[in-house]
């Protein structure tokens, strides 16, 4: 961006980046960190060369945090609620119907408070740089239809934890339980659990739907992806490197939007081809009864996040 | 001497012993809560693995002990005693070395996870808490590679490798 | 370079008789202080955190499992019940083990989980038999691979998570295979047998068969507490491993009463010794794949080997070399994780079904379970037998070789993988 010799690049330090996530690589996380890849390596005319390590190969959800700060990695892209150890206010996304949709959400990532937000890690020598999607949750279960919070009552939901999660489920009538990832499937399959939520792809590609019956489109929740890098070394990058990886972190954030927005949709549709599961769409006043379920919730874990963040996101709904 | 190794002995066993089967037991009333009454916890997850985690970590020493760990003596087999034994010296100081390794970097680890105060998302209990088992785990290990170099030095009549008191040999009946 | 040099490390580590996980650990850390920029303290951290799995902790559960009836008589009845029905067959106690481990592996999704629990009975049940002990041991630690081709498997998961298969196929297209695989064991057991004259004892009659099965009743019910807790949902396969220490310990203490507090004693020492053994080692390869995969290794040797011109048949041999060579070091997970996403595009532009392609990789894991140096089910008889690597690995070397014709076959044949899956869903 600053380059007045933007065809070369070659004053560029010569340098080597690793980015480990734990997608797969043709998912919207895996393609943004492909694209930032390619964009970082060919603006700094192969200066700077990105290594990506996708499917947790190198570092896994309980470990990718301490290589980050180890400096053992230079990029992550942990789940925003990994975050919240360090600051409860990363678990908002978990805050039940915080965010209207996708406009909404993208408002307040792109805004200050969204900066605001980010810059909670850095006491902990990490820098967060962006928010990555992942969409918005929806509840499936293999009992009946869902549209009001009395038919959850008695149903055991999968979720991937957090304090939140649970107390959204308890103030339901259901109960939430933690499985792990790779024995959700049987879990769903053998009746251990009766539910779980996630995005639309998720369950498109873990075929949640071979073992499901009901899908309520819920959008109750978000799973978002928090972009961290190590603060001393980027504090450490000149001007012009850290613009180029600036302006490629936009880039990727752009292309990961698009992908999401492009995968939920044929999700949808591919679950709707196969007729597998129910789908029930929550009505604008079915909602309202969850919203009215749930405040007490709201309420409780308001408190221990950011005031300023959640007045934010408010105001940003009008 | 001799009441001090037995007491020691008892330690290693019901430290880990202790920690193992409380994690299977909480996994149990998981099942239980879970199946039967059908309310499972938010906590018994996390907490039971912890457990188990502990109870294996703690649990090193007793495996090194009664030599539970396992090697490769291809080369070893063919070695005449005297290399045999250097070769014994030379392995527990190896072990003694990680040992060192792992309980530094195990202590620098609690310490960053005191400094940064990061907390359990599940529990809310700090993160320190867990790690604590890794540098006390390091220094149990380590002194049992070290009194390993002791039985070297002090009971020469001893095949090198081979526990001095007696292995219970595994028979199921 | 950099690979030559790790592996020069580990070799002259273990070659000093220096514990498995001990040197799979130190050559990584020595390799990572060349390095000179690797953050060192996150090394417990990850030694931690890979331990920290609740899947992984269905190991040290089935082991206890295991200890227990082992040595709270469950063990003793069931033996005997057993050698009331076969043992006048030639080579019946290794056809019960064969089976034992079929069915156990039905009931579990790891390998060395089924090797611990079927091998803490029926190794010492075969020695005493007059089996070679060597044997026995290869027998154990060849039949407990079944654990992940049979149908729970982890394995499996790990694949459908990657290829975004679907995971119940994939559970579908282990279960004939791993019938025939287990067919094909007893038939080389039925024929070992003869041949060394094996476990002819004298024929029992039918009231003695029936007051033994009597005696053996309770533990002949454990297989079905287990399977009927997993398969009902009651419990995640975990949890089933801890609902069967606690039957076992019931049954011991109230119905055989034979256990005394000192057995207690040893059966949690042992379940501490052999837990602590098989998981340090799980933890340390995990460390010394993070180095292998940070310098791409595997990937090397993949793009080496996938850079000349590919068909199907090659392809398949290909990908069979390098899993031997992979399965030798690494954890089956790991494996996965790193190759799939280079093979799974090659194997569509070659028209291969991941399906089909599954089940042959599953046996491949099944090798690298029984393959020296890093060989979980190697670990686990040498554990639960008090017998030194070397000889489990002897006993084990024909098993290879069966498992390996096994893995041909399923590769020649994709209608043995892919009948069942596509027949049912
Ligand atoms: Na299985
Ligand atoms: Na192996």
């Amino acid at each position: 961006a600053s380059g007045n010799n933007s065809g070369t690049g070659s004053d560029y330090p010569k340098m080597e980046i690793k980015f480990s996530h734990v997608a797969a690589p043709d998912t919207p996380k895996g393609q943004s960190a492909l694209k930032f890849k390619e964009f970082v390596e060919s603006k700094s005319g192969g200066n700077i060369s990105v290594k990506v390590y996708p499917n947790g190969q190198l570092y896994g959800d309980n470990d990718e945090i301490e290589a980050l700060q180890a400096n053992n990695v230079q990029f992550i892209a942990p789940s925003s609620a990994k975050l919240g150890g360090f600051d409860k206010s990363f678990e908002l996304f978990d805050l039940p119907f915080l965010f209207k949709d996708e406009k909404h959400l993208e408002a307040f990532e792109d805004g200050q408070a969204g900066k605001q937000l980010l810059s909670k890690v850095n006491s902990n020598n990490m820098e967060g740089l962006a928010f990555w999607p992942n969409g918005f949750k929806h509840i499936t279960n293999s009992k009946r239809p869902i549209a009001k919070p009395e038919d959850l009552k008695g149903l055991k939901i999968r979720t991937h934890g957090g304090e939140i999660i649970n107390d959204v489920y308890t103030a339901l009538g259901a109960a939430s339980t933690k499985l792990a990832f790779n024995e959700t499937y049987q879990g769903l399959q053998l009746g251990t659990v009766d539910g779980q939520e996630n995005s639309l792809v998720n369950i498109e590609t873990q075929k949640y739907e071979e073992v499901q019956k009901y899908l309520t489109l819920t959008n109750h929740a978000r799973s978002e992806y928090v972009v961290v890098t190590n603060k001393k070394w980027w504090d450490g990058l000149n001007a012009k490197t850290k613009d180029l990886l600036t302006q490629a972190m936009k880039e990727a954030t752009s292309v990961g939007r698009n992908l999401v927005e492009k995968e939920e949709k044929e999700a949808l549709d591919n679950i709707k081809k196969h007729n597998k599961m129910q789908i029930h769409q929550l009505t604008p006043e079915e909602r309202q009864t969850f919203l009215k379920t749930l405040k007490p919730v709201s309420e409780k874990w308001g408190k221990d996040i950011d005031p300023n963040l959640l007045k934010a996101i408010d105001e940003l709904a009008k | 001497m001799k009441k001090g190794q037995r007491g020691y002995r008892l330690f290693e066993d019901l430290s880990s012993g202790l920690f193992l089967v409380t994690g299977f037991l909480l996994m149990f009333y998981e099942v239980v809560m879970r199946y039967v009454f059908n309310s499972p916890t938010t906590w018994v997850n996390e907490i039971s693995t912890m457990f188990v985690v502990w109870g294996v970590l703690l649990g090193l020493s007793l495996g090194l002990r009664d030599n539970h760990h396992i090697s490769v003596d291809i080369l070893y087999e063919f070695l005449p005693g005297k290399v045999r034994r250097l070769i014994d010296f030379i392995a527990n100081l190896a072990g003694l070395v990680f040992c060192l390794f792992f309980t530094y970097n195990g202590i620098i680890l609690v310490g960053r996870g005191i400094k940064s105060s990061q907390v359990s998302i599940e529990t809310g209990i700090p993160i320190w808490v867990y790690y604590l088992v890794v540098p006390i785990s390091g220094v149990m290990f380590g002194i049992r590679f070290l009194t390993k170099i002791y039985e070297l030095r002090h009971a020469p009549s001893v095949e090198a490798g081979k526990e001095a008191e007696t292995i219970e040999h595994y028979h199921a009946f | 370079m950099n690979t030559t040099m790790l592996f020069s490390a580990f070799a002259i580590l273990l070659l000093l008789r220096i514990p498995i996980a001990v040197s799979l650990m130190l050559s990584t850390v020595f390799m990572f202080w060349l390095s000179g920029s690797f953050g060192m303290w996150t090394i417990p951290q990850k030694v931690f955190s890979a331990l920290n799995s609740v899947t992984l902790i269905a190991i040290p559960g089935f082991v206890l499992a295991g200890t227990i009836m082992a040595r709270g008589g469950i063990a003793k009845y069931l033996i005997e019940a057993l050698r009331a029905w076969v043992g006048h067959i030639s080579g019946g106690l290794s056809i019960v083990t064969i089976l034992a481990c079929t069915f156990f592996a039905a009931i579990s999704g790891s390998s060395p989980a089924t090797a611990a629990a079927i091998g803490s009975i029926m190794i010492p049940a075969m020695v005493e038999a007059g089996y070679n002990k060597r044997y026995a041991m290869g027998l154990v630690a060849a039949s407990g691979t079944l654990g992940i081709l049979i149908p729970p498997s982890i394995p499996l998961i790990v694949y459908g998570v990657v290829t975004e298969e679907s995971i119940g196929k994939l559970f579908m297209a282990g279960v004939v295979p791993g019938i025939g695989v287990s067919l094909v064991l007893i038939l080389y057991a039925l024929i070992y047998a003869r041949i060394k004259g094996y476990g002819k004892l004298d024929k029992m009659s039918w009231a003695d068969r029936s007051a033994s099965t009597r005696k053996a009743i309770w533990g002949l019910l454990l297989p079905i507490l287990i399977l009927g807790s997993i398969y009902s949902g009651a419990t995640t396969p975990t949890e089933a491993s801890i609902v069967a220490s606690v039957y076992s310990v019931l049954v011991s203490v109230f119905v055989y009463r034979e256990v005394s507090w000192k057995t207690w004693h040893q059966i949690l020492k042992e379940t501490i010794g052999i837990t602590g053994m098989i998981m340090l080692i799980i933890a340390a390869a995990t460390i010394f794949s993070l180095y292998m995969t940070q310098e791409e290794i595997p990937q090397m040797i993949a793009a080496a080997m996938l850079s000349i011109d590919l068909n199907t048949a090659l392809f398949f041999v290909l990908t069979a070399v390098l899993f031997l060579i992979l399965g030798m070091f690494l954890e089956s997970s790991s494996i996965m994780l790193i190759t799939l996403p280079l093979l799974l595009p090659i194997m569509k532009s070659l028209g291969i079904d991941p399906i089909h392609f599954a089940v042959v990789m599953i046996i491949n894991m099944e090798i690298a379970q029984v393959t020296p140096p890093v060989g979980l089910n190697l670990f686990v008889i040498s554990g639960i037998s008090k017998e030194s690597l070397g000889s489990v690995c002897r006993g084990s070397f024909p098993f290879i070789i069966v498992l390996c014709i096994c893995m041909v076959i399923a590769m020649i044949w994709p209608g043995l993988s892919l009948w069942l899956p596509n027949r049912l869903l």
